[in-house]
Protein backbone atom coordinates (compact mmCIF):
# COMPACT_ATOMS: atom_id res chain seq x y z
CA UNK A 1 0.00 0.00 0.00
CA UNK A 2 1.24 3.35 -0.61
CA UNK A 3 0.24 5.92 2.01
CA UNK A 4 0.77 8.59 -0.23
CA UNK A 5 0.99 11.99 1.76
CA UNK A 6 -2.46 13.93 0.36
CA UNK A 7 -0.52 17.10 -0.16
CA UNK A 8 1.76 14.94 -2.65
CA UNK A 9 -1.15 13.14 -4.03
CA UNK A 10 -1.87 14.04 -7.74
CA UNK A 11 -5.74 13.23 -8.19
CA UNK A 12 -5.34 14.44 -12.30
CA UNK A 13 -2.98 13.07 -12.81
CA UNK A 14 -4.03 9.17 -11.25
CA UNK A 15 -6.95 10.04 -13.10
CA UNK A 16 -5.50 9.88 -16.28
CA UNK A 17 -3.22 7.27 -15.65
CA UNK A 18 -5.81 4.91 -14.12
CA UNK A 19 -9.57 5.81 -15.93
CA UNK A 20 -10.00 3.28 -18.45
CA UNK A 21 -7.34 0.84 -18.14
CA UNK A 22 -7.54 -2.73 -18.01
CA UNK A 23 -6.18 -4.16 -14.85
CA UNK A 24 -6.78 -7.54 -14.89
CA UNK A 25 -7.46 -10.26 -17.95
CA UNK A 26 -7.84 -13.35 -15.03
CA UNK A 27 -9.00 -16.88 -15.70
CA UNK A 28 -10.73 -19.12 -13.08
CA UNK A 29 -7.47 -21.36 -11.49
CA UNK A 30 -10.89 -24.30 -11.73
CA UNK A 31 -13.84 -24.59 -12.64
CA UNK A 32 -17.20 -23.64 -11.50
CA UNK A 33 -17.48 -25.96 -8.10
CA UNK A 34 -19.72 -27.59 -6.22
CA UNK A 35 -18.34 -26.71 -3.00
CA UNK A 36 -17.69 -23.06 -2.94
CA UNK A 37 -21.50 -22.88 -4.01
CA UNK A 38 -22.50 -24.54 -0.98
CA UNK A 39 -20.32 -23.02 1.10
CA UNK A 40 -22.00 -19.75 -0.08
CA UNK A 41 -25.24 -20.92 0.62
CA UNK A 42 -24.55 -22.31 4.08
CA UNK A 43 -23.18 -18.60 4.71
CA UNK A 44 -26.98 -16.96 4.19
CA UNK A 45 -28.63 -20.00 4.91
CA UNK A 46 -30.32 -20.77 1.75
CA UNK A 47 -31.52 -24.25 0.87
CA UNK A 48 -32.70 -23.89 -2.46
CA UNK A 49 -31.51 -27.26 -4.62
CA UNK A 50 -31.12 -25.56 -7.78
CA UNK A 51 -27.27 -24.71 -6.46
CA UNK A 52 -27.21 -26.95 -4.11
CA UNK A 53 -28.61 -31.20 -4.94
CA UNK A 54 -27.03 -32.37 -8.66
CA UNK A 55 -29.71 -34.90 -8.81
CA UNK A 56 -32.79 -31.66 -8.22
CA UNK A 57 -30.76 -29.59 -10.79
CA UNK A 58 -30.22 -31.48 -13.60
CA UNK A 59 -33.90 -32.07 -13.31
CA UNK A 60 -34.98 -28.09 -13.36
CA UNK A 61 -34.43 -25.54 -16.08
CA UNK A 62 -30.96 -25.42 -16.02
CA UNK A 63 -29.97 -28.93 -15.87
CA UNK A 64 -26.99 -28.77 -13.43
CA UNK A 65 -25.82 -27.14 -10.15
CA UNK A 66 -26.04 -23.07 -10.92
CA UNK A 67 -24.58 -20.87 -9.41
CA UNK A 68 -26.82 -18.00 -7.52
CA UNK A 69 -27.13 -14.50 -7.93
CA UNK A 70 -23.59 -13.70 -5.81
CA UNK A 71 -20.29 -12.43 -5.67
CA UNK A 72 -19.53 -15.94 -6.67
CA UNK A 73 -18.23 -15.17 -10.27
CA UNK A 74 -15.80 -13.22 -9.01
CA UNK A 75 -14.10 -16.21 -7.21
CA UNK A 76 -14.77 -18.42 -10.01
CA UNK A 77 -13.39 -16.09 -12.16
CA UNK A 78 -10.34 -15.83 -10.34
CA UNK A 79 -7.54 -17.02 -8.09
CA UNK A 80 -9.66 -19.09 -6.13
CA UNK A 81 -8.77 -20.36 -2.54
CA UNK A 82 -5.68 -20.02 -0.53
CA UNK A 83 -2.84 -20.81 -1.52
CA UNK A 84 -2.29 -17.64 -3.58
CA UNK A 85 -2.35 -18.25 -7.49
CA UNK A 86 0.61 -16.43 -9.35
CA UNK A 87 -0.36 -13.41 -10.69
CA UNK A 88 -1.32 -13.76 -14.37
CA UNK A 89 0.99 -11.56 -16.49
CA UNK A 90 -1.51 -8.50 -17.19
CA UNK A 91 -2.58 -8.08 -13.25
CA UNK A 92 -0.90 -5.12 -12.08
CA UNK A 93 0.24 -5.16 -8.18
CA UNK A 94 -2.14 -4.41 -5.48
CA UNK A 95 -5.06 -5.93 -8.08
CA UNK A 96 -6.84 -7.54 -4.89
CA UNK A 97 -7.24 -4.13 -3.21
CA UNK A 98 -6.92 -0.63 -4.93
CA UNK A 99 -6.39 -2.47 -8.17
CA UNK A 100 -3.05 -0.72 -7.46
CA UNK A 101 -4.82 2.71 -8.36
CA UNK A 102 -2.25 4.84 -5.81
CA UNK A 103 -4.26 6.09 -2.63
CA UNK A 104 -3.37 8.23 0.01
CA UNK A 105 -4.85 5.41 2.28
CA UNK A 106 -4.91 1.54 2.49
CA UNK A 107 -7.92 0.87 4.49
CA UNK A 108 -10.78 0.28 2.01
CA UNK A 109 -14.88 -0.45 2.74
CA UNK A 110 -17.33 -1.33 -0.13
CA UNK A 111 -20.03 1.24 -1.04
CA UNK A 112 -22.01 0.16 -3.79
CA UNK A 113 -22.04 -2.68 -6.28
CA UNK A 114 -24.37 -3.21 -9.10
CA UNK A 115 -24.76 -6.91 -10.81
CA UNK A 116 -25.91 -8.14 -14.25
CA UNK A 117 -26.46 -11.72 -14.71
CA UNK A 118 -26.77 -12.66 -18.32
CA UNK A 119 -26.14 -16.16 -18.70
CA UNK A 120 -26.68 -19.20 -16.01
CA UNK A 121 -23.62 -20.14 -14.42
CA UNK A 122 -22.84 -24.19 -14.56
CA UNK A 123 -21.49 -26.22 -12.62
CA UNK A 124 -17.95 -27.30 -14.77
CA UNK A 125 -17.77 -23.93 -16.86
CA UNK A 126 -14.49 -22.23 -17.12
CA UNK A 127 -14.90 -18.28 -16.30
CA UNK A 128 -12.48 -15.29 -16.82
CA UNK A 129 -12.94 -11.64 -15.90
CA UNK A 130 -11.81 -8.04 -17.38
CA UNK A 131 -11.48 -5.53 -14.86
CA UNK A 132 -11.29 -1.81 -16.24
CA UNK A 133 -11.43 1.07 -13.74
CA UNK A 134 -14.22 3.25 -14.90
CA UNK A 135 -14.10 6.23 -12.62
CA UNK A 136 -11.95 7.77 -9.74
CA UNK A 137 -12.87 10.61 -7.43
CA UNK A 138 -11.83 12.32 -4.33
CA UNK A 139 -14.97 12.24 -1.55
CA UNK A 140 -14.72 13.41 1.80
CA UNK A 141 -15.93 10.91 4.80
CA UNK A 142 -15.88 11.68 8.39
CA UNK A 143 -13.44 9.43 8.90
CA UNK A 144 -11.12 10.84 6.45
CA UNK A 145 -11.04 14.11 4.52
CA UNK A 146 -9.14 12.71 1.39
CA UNK A 147 -10.88 9.75 1.18
CA UNK A 148 -10.66 8.54 -2.41
CA UNK A 149 -13.22 6.52 -4.13
CA UNK A 150 -12.43 3.67 -7.13
CA UNK A 151 -15.09 2.35 -9.66
CA UNK A 152 -14.64 -0.56 -11.34
CA UNK A 153 -16.20 -2.66 -14.26
CA UNK A 154 -15.88 -6.50 -14.59
CA UNK A 155 -17.42 -8.77 -17.39
CA UNK A 156 -17.09 -12.30 -16.81
CA UNK A 157 -16.72 -14.58 -19.66
CA UNK A 158 -17.68 -18.57 -19.65
CA UNK A 159 -15.66 -21.42 -21.85
CA UNK A 160 -17.95 -20.46 -25.21
CA UNK A 161 -17.40 -16.58 -24.72
CA UNK A 162 -20.48 -15.43 -23.67
CA UNK A 163 -20.65 -12.88 -21.60
CA UNK A 164 -22.52 -14.50 -18.30
CA UNK A 165 -22.49 -11.30 -15.83
CA UNK A 166 -21.60 -7.82 -15.39
CA UNK A 167 -20.37 -6.12 -12.02
CA UNK A 168 -20.00 -2.28 -11.40
CA UNK A 169 -18.24 -1.73 -7.79
CA UNK A 170 -17.81 1.53 -6.22
CA UNK A 171 -15.51 1.14 -3.19
CA UNK A 172 -13.40 4.24 -0.72
CA UNK A 173 -9.92 3.88 0.47
CA UNK A 174 -9.29 5.93 2.97
CA UNK A 175 -6.77 6.46 5.85
CA UNK A 176 -6.73 5.05 9.32
CA UNK A 177 -7.46 7.57 12.09
CA UNK A 178 -3.60 7.01 12.87
CA UNK A 179 -2.54 7.95 9.68
CA UNK A 180 -4.85 11.07 9.55
CA UNK A 181 -3.02 12.59 12.69
CA UNK A 182 0.06 11.56 11.47
CA UNK A 183 -0.58 13.43 7.81
CA UNK A 184 -2.06 16.10 9.44
CA UNK A 185 1.13 17.21 11.55
CA UNK A 186 2.51 17.96 7.85
CA UNK A 187 0.05 20.17 6.70
CA UNK A 188 -0.02 22.12 9.44
CA UNK A 189 3.46 22.26 9.61
CA UNK A 190 3.48 23.72 5.72
CA UNK A 191 0.75 25.90 6.39
CA UNK A 192 2.56 27.61 8.45
CA UNK A 193 5.64 27.50 7.06
CA UNK A 194 3.86 28.63 3.79
CA UNK A 195 2.48 32.01 5.76
CA UNK A 196 5.90 32.74 7.09
CA UNK A 197 6.83 32.78 3.35
CA UNK B 1 -36.06 -26.53 7.91
CA UNK B 2 -37.62 -24.40 4.68
CA UNK B 3 -40.97 -24.33 4.14
CA UNK B 4 -40.21 -22.85 0.71
CA UNK B 5 -41.29 -24.75 -2.35
CA UNK B 6 -38.23 -24.39 -4.56
CA UNK B 7 -40.03 -26.64 -7.18
CA UNK B 8 -42.74 -24.43 -7.61
CA UNK B 9 -43.16 -21.54 -10.58
CA UNK B 10 -44.04 -17.98 -10.14
CA UNK B 11 -45.79 -16.61 -12.73
CA UNK B 12 -45.20 -12.67 -13.71
CA UNK B 13 -49.40 -12.53 -13.73
CA UNK B 14 -49.71 -13.36 -10.51
CA UNK B 15 -47.52 -10.61 -9.08
CA UNK B 16 -49.12 -7.42 -8.09
CA UNK B 17 -47.52 -3.83 -7.63
CA UNK B 18 -46.87 -3.30 -3.67
CA UNK B 19 -46.82 -6.81 -3.53
CA UNK B 20 -43.91 -7.59 -0.22
CA UNK B 21 -42.00 -10.70 -0.27
CA UNK B 22 -41.76 -13.17 2.42
CA UNK B 23 -38.43 -12.12 3.32
CA UNK B 24 -35.81 -13.86 6.36
CA UNK B 25 -33.77 -12.94 9.38
CA UNK B 26 -30.01 -13.69 10.28
CA UNK B 27 -28.54 -13.54 13.98
CA UNK B 28 -25.05 -12.19 13.62
CA UNK B 29 -23.89 -14.75 15.99
CA UNK B 30 -20.09 -15.70 16.13
CA UNK B 31 -20.94 -18.68 13.59
CA UNK B 32 -22.58 -16.40 11.50
CA UNK B 33 -19.03 -14.40 11.58
CA UNK B 34 -17.06 -17.00 10.61
CA UNK B 35 -19.47 -18.32 7.88
CA UNK B 36 -19.41 -14.74 6.33
CA UNK B 37 -15.61 -15.38 5.83
CA UNK B 38 -16.03 -18.93 4.50
CA UNK B 39 -18.83 -18.31 2.16
CA UNK B 40 -17.23 -15.54 0.87
CA UNK B 41 -13.40 -16.14 1.03
CA UNK B 42 -13.06 -12.16 1.57
CA UNK B 43 -10.20 -12.86 4.19
CA UNK B 44 -10.12 -8.64 4.18
CA UNK B 45 -9.15 -8.03 8.49
CA UNK B 46 -11.89 -5.64 9.06
CA UNK B 47 -14.39 -8.65 8.52
CA UNK B 48 -13.07 -10.65 11.38
CA UNK B 49 -10.02 -8.94 12.97
CA UNK B 50 -11.76 -6.89 15.67
CA UNK B 51 -8.95 -5.03 16.53
CA UNK B 52 -7.71 -4.49 12.62
CA UNK B 53 -11.32 -2.93 12.36
CA UNK B 54 -10.90 -0.50 15.23
CA UNK B 55 -7.89 0.84 14.44
CA UNK B 56 -9.43 1.74 11.05
CA UNK B 57 -11.79 3.59 12.66
CA UNK B 58 -14.91 1.37 12.70
CA UNK B 59 -16.83 0.45 15.85
CA UNK B 60 -16.54 -3.36 15.23
CA UNK B 61 -15.83 -6.12 12.39
CA UNK B 62 -18.77 -5.21 9.46
CA UNK B 63 -19.72 -8.27 7.43
CA UNK B 64 -18.60 -7.78 3.94
CA UNK B 65 -19.95 -7.41 0.45
CA UNK B 66 -19.60 -11.28 -0.49
CA UNK B 67 -22.26 -11.78 2.03
CA UNK B 68 -24.63 -9.09 1.83
CA UNK B 69 -25.02 -9.71 -2.19
CA UNK B 70 -25.99 -13.15 -0.68
CA UNK B 71 -28.14 -11.97 1.79
CA UNK B 72 -30.16 -10.34 -1.31
CA UNK B 73 -29.81 -12.65 -3.72
CA UNK B 74 -31.21 -15.42 -1.63
CA UNK B 75 -34.63 -12.84 -0.69
CA UNK B 76 -34.91 -12.72 -4.49
CA UNK B 77 -34.27 -16.24 -5.38
CA UNK B 78 -36.63 -17.79 -2.25
CA UNK B 79 -39.44 -15.92 -3.67
CA UNK B 80 -38.86 -16.04 -7.56
CA UNK B 81 -39.58 -19.73 -8.30
CA UNK B 82 -38.09 -22.38 -10.23
CA UNK B 83 -37.07 -20.67 -13.21
CA UNK B 84 -37.60 -17.34 -12.16
CA UNK B 85 -34.33 -15.03 -12.66
CA UNK B 86 -32.49 -12.17 -10.67
CA UNK B 87 -31.09 -10.29 -14.06
CA UNK B 88 -29.70 -6.75 -12.25
CA UNK B 89 -29.13 -6.50 -8.82
CA UNK B 90 -27.90 -3.19 -7.16
CA UNK B 91 -27.30 -2.18 -3.76
CA UNK B 92 -25.76 0.28 -1.83
CA UNK B 93 -23.94 -0.22 1.76
CA UNK B 94 -25.00 2.72 3.54
CA UNK B 95 -24.65 1.20 7.06
CA UNK B 96 -22.74 -1.45 8.45
CA UNK B 97 -24.11 -4.76 10.00
CA UNK B 98 -21.83 -5.90 13.16
CA UNK B 99 -22.12 -8.50 15.75
CA UNK B 100 -25.27 -8.62 17.89
CA UNK B 101 -27.29 -7.48 15.40
CA UNK B 102 -30.21 -9.18 13.78
CA UNK B 103 -30.50 -8.60 10.15
CA UNK B 104 -34.05 -8.79 8.03
CA UNK B 105 -33.76 -9.14 4.38
CA UNK B 106 -36.76 -7.94 2.90
CA UNK B 107 -38.54 -6.49 -0.68
CA UNK B 108 -41.76 -4.90 -2.34
CA UNK B 109 -42.67 -4.91 -5.69
CA UNK B 110 -42.59 -1.61 -7.58
CA UNK B 111 -43.44 -2.41 -11.04
CA UNK B 112 -44.08 -4.82 -13.86
CA UNK B 113 -43.56 -4.64 -17.54
CA UNK B 114 -42.96 -6.65 -20.37
CA UNK B 115 -39.75 -5.64 -22.31
CA UNK B 116 -38.29 -7.44 -25.36
CA UNK B 117 -40.39 -10.38 -24.81
CA UNK B 118 -39.33 -10.37 -21.56
CA UNK B 119 -42.06 -10.45 -18.28
CA UNK B 120 -39.82 -8.28 -15.96
CA UNK B 121 -40.78 -7.73 -12.28
CA UNK B 122 -39.09 -4.24 -10.64
CA UNK B 123 -38.67 -4.46 -6.70
CA UNK B 124 -36.98 -1.99 -4.05
CA UNK B 125 -34.90 -4.46 -1.65
CA UNK B 126 -33.35 -3.73 2.03
CA UNK B 127 -31.31 -5.10 4.33
CA UNK B 128 -32.66 -3.92 7.79
CA UNK B 129 -30.74 -4.12 11.34
CA UNK B 130 -32.34 -4.43 14.84
CA UNK B 131 -30.03 -1.66 15.70
CA UNK B 132 -29.19 1.08 13.32
CA UNK B 133 -31.87 0.47 10.58
CA UNK B 134 -32.00 0.35 6.90
CA UNK B 135 -28.36 -0.18 6.04
CA UNK B 136 -28.56 -1.93 2.91
CA UNK B 137 -31.55 -0.43 0.73
CA UNK B 138 -31.39 -1.28 -3.39
CA UNK B 139 -32.73 -2.77 -6.48
CA UNK B 140 -33.46 -5.71 -8.40
CA UNK B 141 -35.27 -7.05 -11.35
CA UNK B 142 -36.68 -10.72 -11.66
CA UNK B 143 -37.51 -12.48 -14.81
CA UNK B 144 -40.51 -14.37 -14.44
CA UNK B 145 -42.07 -16.98 -16.93
CA UNK B 146 -46.05 -15.63 -18.21
CA UNK B 147 -48.50 -18.08 -19.08
CA UNK B 148 -49.36 -16.41 -22.19
CA UNK B 149 -46.07 -17.60 -23.18
CA UNK B 150 -46.69 -20.81 -22.31
CA UNK B 151 -50.12 -20.56 -24.19
CA UNK B 152 -48.12 -19.51 -27.39
CA UNK B 153 -45.76 -22.40 -26.72
CA UNK B 154 -48.10 -25.37 -26.39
Amino acid sequence: MSNIHPLDYDLETVRHEWIGKLISQSSGRYPVEYDPIRRHCHMVGDLNPAFLDPVAAKAGPYGAVISPPSMLPTYFASGGPWPPKERDNNDSDGALFTFGVPTPGDRGINMEVAWEFLEPIRVGDVLRLELRIADIFKKPIKLDPHAIWIVVETSFMNQHDAVVAKWRNTMLVHRSPEQVTKDAQRESGESHSGGDA
Amino acid sequence: MSTIDYNAERYWEDVSIGEELPGFSVELDSTAMVLQVSGSQDWNLVHHDIEFARDSGMQGIFYNTGWTTGMLGRLLTDWAGQSGWVEKLNFQMRGMNGAGAVVRAHAKVTDKRIEDSRALIDLDIFLENDQVGITTPGKATVRLPYRLNESIQT
